[in-house]
């Protein structure tokens, strides 16, 4: 097995590199070798050719978890080195990284605090919570009566300082007392 | 108290970092500016003044000092930059890299994080830990992998260069190379961790499927098989090994303790009266747990009663291994169950103990299961979201509309209606509970019953008797959870996870009560024989049952704790049914189970069942150990068949130990066990208790008064703001009076401003001094010494300052108005003209050189000395 499995890697990743991996993510050996078998998987012409080649956003969202979440462009645009929400290997295994169950509360929810930020102004406004929701429910519209007070209600809640938008610290604390958050 | 633990330097951020980030904002790198304007088009309002905002985020709060090390570093999200000093204001703006995260690809700022890091680092003090402690922190930078990468390029020449310049001696070498050691023994647990982690494939495709809850159920299943493994594991290495080769090498010694007959010399003639078992294989042997297995490792009976001789000096002694190895798992299990429950529960009630479970913003920001990969269940929870907010806001109307009715006084006919559906309510659940109570009773009655009937036909009876208990046990665990859930739903509970509960509850109770019978009826009858009773419900609903299929696997597991004792590798046939049970749930709710869109609070379920199992083997091993210290062994089979008790065996090891001429155990176990030893440990023990919980107590109220002071700090920094908006329009439109022409650039010799910022009271009297409207204009007023102050274009900047002074006030020990005081004689907004205040406030004529030069950019020195110092340092003196 050590002798095929060796071979194997050496098409994919050098022993230098998945080590570098290790390192700067919370993966494993196994881990880092699987999440690049699933990133060949999405685009297995263009990478088997270039190893670092970028996948646009729309082969991305083919991931399973990507296709289902209702953010999963978000996601990609976050994760993305360009912004653009296409992606590296890297940039893959940064967003696998993340949303692993070994990357602590923290890291998760900065990130989650920026899919969130949908107009990138680093505060989660009135218009980000309400794409969020539409999001959220997405056949489903909810009518702007209910809107108004969903938002008003996430406000009386977690907006400490009465801003009207919540800012990473507040959004932080909402987060810590969630026991449910995952993403 | 507002800023208490904030550190100096956090608040120089507001000396001008505000500026900074609307700038950057802008497009435009935020330059070296404690000088600012206003930009033109911001309306001093909260909501649009892009100052407010920016001082907002850059107010450092409990919250943001309780962030990420590395945020408070400066490079997070929204802590203020603390790296930076009140001398070096902000070159490069936090917010300018954290709105384009793509662009950090310039060296400074590669610099600047390792630098962090490296800060954070050395305070490090045990060097071992550093290499660790780095690669913790470098994980933690919310950055992309190749920034990250360059980081430690960075952080590796840093460490190099270093090394050049200082000789490295052995010990500093030798911990650098420890530290690297401990990194890879860390990467290699972690990996051979993940190999344990069997079914990964599997648990992904069950969540991503079947949404978290159903995904919990499945993990814990896991969880318990490998704890089942690794007791079997060690019942194997100890106990079943030493066996097999003692078997091996003298099978007839083996044979005649397992039928418990005497030993040789003086046995010919007993042997023919004895009848020896009828130990053929029959298929029907695995599923009564007799005959055959007798003469195998899986019962208690194989066990050798004496030394396996190894060699001439050494021995194993089989009955105080099965002794320590048996109590040693299900200790072990116990533990494991403990701290893992424990840490179930610090996570999921006490971290979060403010109950967040009726909160929108849970609802909206955890609402969504990361982890489901399925359209189908996608689109459920969607719906399932959807209707969920409906319910939530259609509460919260309920409510405001409940609140609002015992305000007006409630109408007399409506409260007794509501009385009386009260007592329905509760007269329901009352007889639904007696008649709960009757069930279990009778579940006991005839589970006592049917073990005597089992008794009765005793060991030669049928097929089909000796399964009776079995079946009898295995239908009313399968059948009453049903009649309690039915009866639940009768109740008419309003939250579906108190139905949950309380059925839970009713069902470990019921699995107690049986279990606990059978243990009774066993320990009365003084008869050692085991049971391996196997449940077998294997009905499907449309939903997976998650609390009732939980309460399945607890209930086996149970069983396999509570015969542990008997039969070392009932753990295998746990471990073995587990296995069996995890692809035959999983297919079975894939074929007939539709997901759910609606979760119960997964995490604390989950907490709860362990709970439930804590208790459950907690039980198990009171039994255990009840059975040692008090049950006569049998006396015909088994390692214990020639002890009065099976904890002799500690004595006789002692005594033995003593035989030998090693004293010290003997004595010590002598001195230990005396009455007054123990008492002094008892008291001991409940020191520390006691002492542990009234620390409990005293973080408790803590926390309280932390929570208390952290809403009282967001209403003042929403004061705040809008003083320095309101303070912000009024020295603009004094501006615009005095000098109506002047352009926005003239910002030049600005310093002598009208507003002495080194003198707290004086602001104080400009912030909280409502302006009169009668105030002469402001050429009327006494021309004042230096040439008469151009109005301040950077108006912000003083506001700044004024926020400063106010909070630096605050903390030198002055007790200036509270703001919720200042809050009911708000600003009167009209007389934003007058610039009245400003007249009253002029500096004096005698300021030094020194003063001005203070007072044009170095505020921040006088503030550090107001924060150190004491409330008497003040330097100035009132005009």
């Amino acid at each position: 097995m050590g002798q095929g499995s060796s071979k194997q890697q050496e098409d994919f990743l050098t022993e230098e590199e998945i080590e570098d991996y290790q390192d700067l993510t919370y993966f494993t050996r196994q881990e880092i070798i699987v999440a690049h078998k699933k990133f060949k998987a999405l685009a297995p012409d263009i990478v088997s050719e270039n190893r670092n080649a970028r996948l646009e956003m729309s082969v991305m969202l083919n991931y399973p978890e990507l296709r289902a979440n209702p953010f999963g462009d978000r996601i990609c645009k976050v994760f993305s080195s360009l912004q653009d929400g296409s992606c590296t290997f890297e940039d893959f295994l940064d967003m696998m990284s993340v949303l692993s169950v070994h990357a602590p509360k923290t890291v998760k929810s900065e990130y989650a605090f920026r899919i969130f930020d949908f107009d990138n102004d680093d505060m989660i406004g009135r218009e980000d919570l309400r794409e969020l929701i539409n999001r959220l429910t997405a056949p489903q519209r909810i009518t702007e009566m209910e809107m108004m007070q969903l938002i008003q209600n996430i406000n009386n809640e977690s907006d400490l300082d009465d801003d009207g938008m919540l800012s990473f610290a507040e959004f932080e604390h909402i987060i810590s007392k969630c026991p449910d958050f995952t993403e | 108290m507002l800023i208490e633990g904030a550190s100096p330097e956090k608040w120089a951020g507001l000396h001008g970092r505000g500026s900074g980030v609307q700038l950057a904002r802008d497009g435009v790198p935020a330059a070296d500016s404690s000088q600012m304007r206003l930009p033109s088009r911001s309306r001093p309002s909260i909501e649009n003044c892009g100052f407010a905002r920016a001082m907002m985020k850059q107010m450092p709060s409990k919250m943001a000092l309780s962030a990420s090390g590395i945020a408070n570093l400066g490079y997070g999200r929204s802590a203020p930059d603390v790296t930076m000093t009140g001398a070096g204001l902000g070159t490069s703006s936090t917010s300018f890299f954290r709105a384009t995260p793509s662009l950090i690809r310039y060296e400074k700022d590669v610099a600047r994080l390792a630098e962090i890091i490296e800060a954070e680092v050395r305070a490090q003090k045990n060097s071992m830990f550093i290499e660790d402690r780095k690669i913790t922190r470098l994980r933690e930078l919310p950055v992309s992998l190749t920034v990250k990468r360059k980081v430690r390029q960075r952080l590796e020449t840093n460490l190099m260069e270093r090394k050049a310049l200082v000789k490295q001696t052995r010990l500093m070498r030798w911990s650098a190379d420890a530290g690297r050691a401990l990194v890879l023994t860390k990467r290699y647990m972690a990996e051979a961790h993940g190999l344990v982690h069997i079914w990964h494939e599997q648990m992904k495709t069950i969540e991503g499927n079947f949404g978290q809850n159903v995904g919990l159920y499945f993990r814990f299943m896991r969880w318990l098989l490998i704890v089942n493994m690794e007791v079997l594991l060690i019942s194997f290495l100890f106990l079943v090994v030493p066996q097999l080769v003692m078997t091996i090498y003298d099978p007839e010694a083996a044979r005649r303790s397992a039928l418990g007959l005497p030993d040789p010399i003086h046995a010919r003639m007993e042997m023919e009266n004895r009848t020896i078992p009828n130990l053929h294989f029959f298929l029907s042997n695995l599923l009564t747990g007799q005959g055959w297995l007798y003469s195998t490792p899986m019962y208690y009976g194989y066990y050798y009663r004496d030394s396996i001789r190894t060699s001439s000096y050494t021995h194993y002694h089989m009955p105080s291994a099965y002794l320590a190895i048996t109590t040693f798992c299900i200790t072990y299990q116990l533990m494991k169950l403990a701290t893992s429950t424990a840490r179930s529960y610090r996570k999921n009630f006490i971290d979060v103990s403010t109950d967040t479970s009726g909160n929108v913003a849970n609802l909206i920001f955890a609402g969504w299961d990361a982890r489901v990969t399925s359209q189908e269940l996608a689109e459920l929870k969607r719906t399932g979201l959807y209707q969920a907010f409906q319910r939530k806001l259609k509460k919260k109307e309920e409510l405001h509309a409940a609140e609002q009715a015992a305000a007006a006084g409630e109408d007399p006919a409506a409260a007794a209606q509501r009385r009386r559906a009260q007592l329905y309510t509760v007269l329901g659940r009352l007889a639904s509970n007696l008649l709960v109570v009757a069930v279990l009773g009778a579940v006991a009655v005839l589970t006592w019953n049917v073990m005597g009937m089992d008794a009765t036909l005793g060991p030669d009876g049928s097929f089909i008797s000796l399964l009776g208990s079995a079946i009898m046990i295995s239908a009313s665990m399968a059948l009453f959870p049903m009649l309690f859930q039915f009866l639940g739903m009768l109740e008419n509970f309003k939250h579906p996870r108190a139905l949950m509960f309380i059925t839970l509850i009713r069902m470990v109770v019921m699995a107690i009560i049986i279990l606990g019978t059978i243990v009774i009826y066993w320990v009365q009858q003084v008869n050692n024989r085991s049971t391996d009773t196997d449940s077998g419900a294997r009905d499907e609903e449309p939903h997976f049952d998650i609390p009732r299929n939980t309460m399945f696997l607890i209930y086996s597991q149970t069983l396999v704790w509570t015969g542990a004792y008997f039969s070392p590798l009932l753990s295998l046939v746990g471990s073995a049914k587990l296995a069996i049970m995890f692809y035959v749930r999983k297919w079975s709710m894939f074929r007939h189970c539709t997901p759910q869109s609606r979760s119960v609070r997964a995490s604390q379920t989950q907490t709860l069942f362990r709970m439930v199992a804590f208790i459950v083997c907690f039980l198990a091993a009171c039994f255990t150990g009840y059975i040692v210290t008090n049950v006569r062994p049998s006396a015909t089979c088994g390692p214990f068949q020639q002890k009065s008790l099976p904890s002799v065996v500690v004595n006789d090891t002692f005594t033995r130990w003593k035989d030998e001429g090693h004293t010290a155990p003997y004595t010590m176990a002598m001195y230990s066990s005396r009455p007054g030893v123990v008492a002094v440990w008892l008291l001991i023990f409940s020191v520390v208790a006691y002492y542990l919980r009234s620390l409990a107590l005293a973080r408790q109220e803590m926390i309280v008064l932390l929570r208390g002071q952290l809403v009282l700090e967001g209403q003042d920094k929403v004061m705040l703001l809008q003083l320095i908006d309101e303070a912000a329009t009024r020295l603009q439109g004094m501006r615009r009076i005095n000098r109506p022409g002047l352009p926005d650039v003239e910002e030049e010799d600005d310093d002598q401003q009208v507003l002495p910022v080194d003198d707290p009271r004086a602001i104080i009297k400009v912030l909280f001094e409502p302006a009169k409207d009668d105030e002469p204009e402001p050429e009327a007023q006494p021309p004042p010494p230096p040439p008469p102050p151009p109005p301040s274009p950077h108006s912000l900047s003083a506001a700044a300052e004024l926020a400063e002074a106010r909070l630096a006030v605050e903390q030198a020990g002055k007790s200036p108005p509270r703001l919720s005081v200042v809050r009911r004689t708000p600003f009167p907004l009209g007389t934003a003209g007058t610039g009245g205040p400003s007249s009253q406030i002029r500096r004096p004529s005698k300021v030094t050189k020194a003063d001005e030069k203070r007072q044009a950019g170095q505020f921040w020195h006088w503030f550090r000395d107001k924060l150190e110092g004491s409330s008497d340092e003040e330097t100035d003196t009132d005009s």
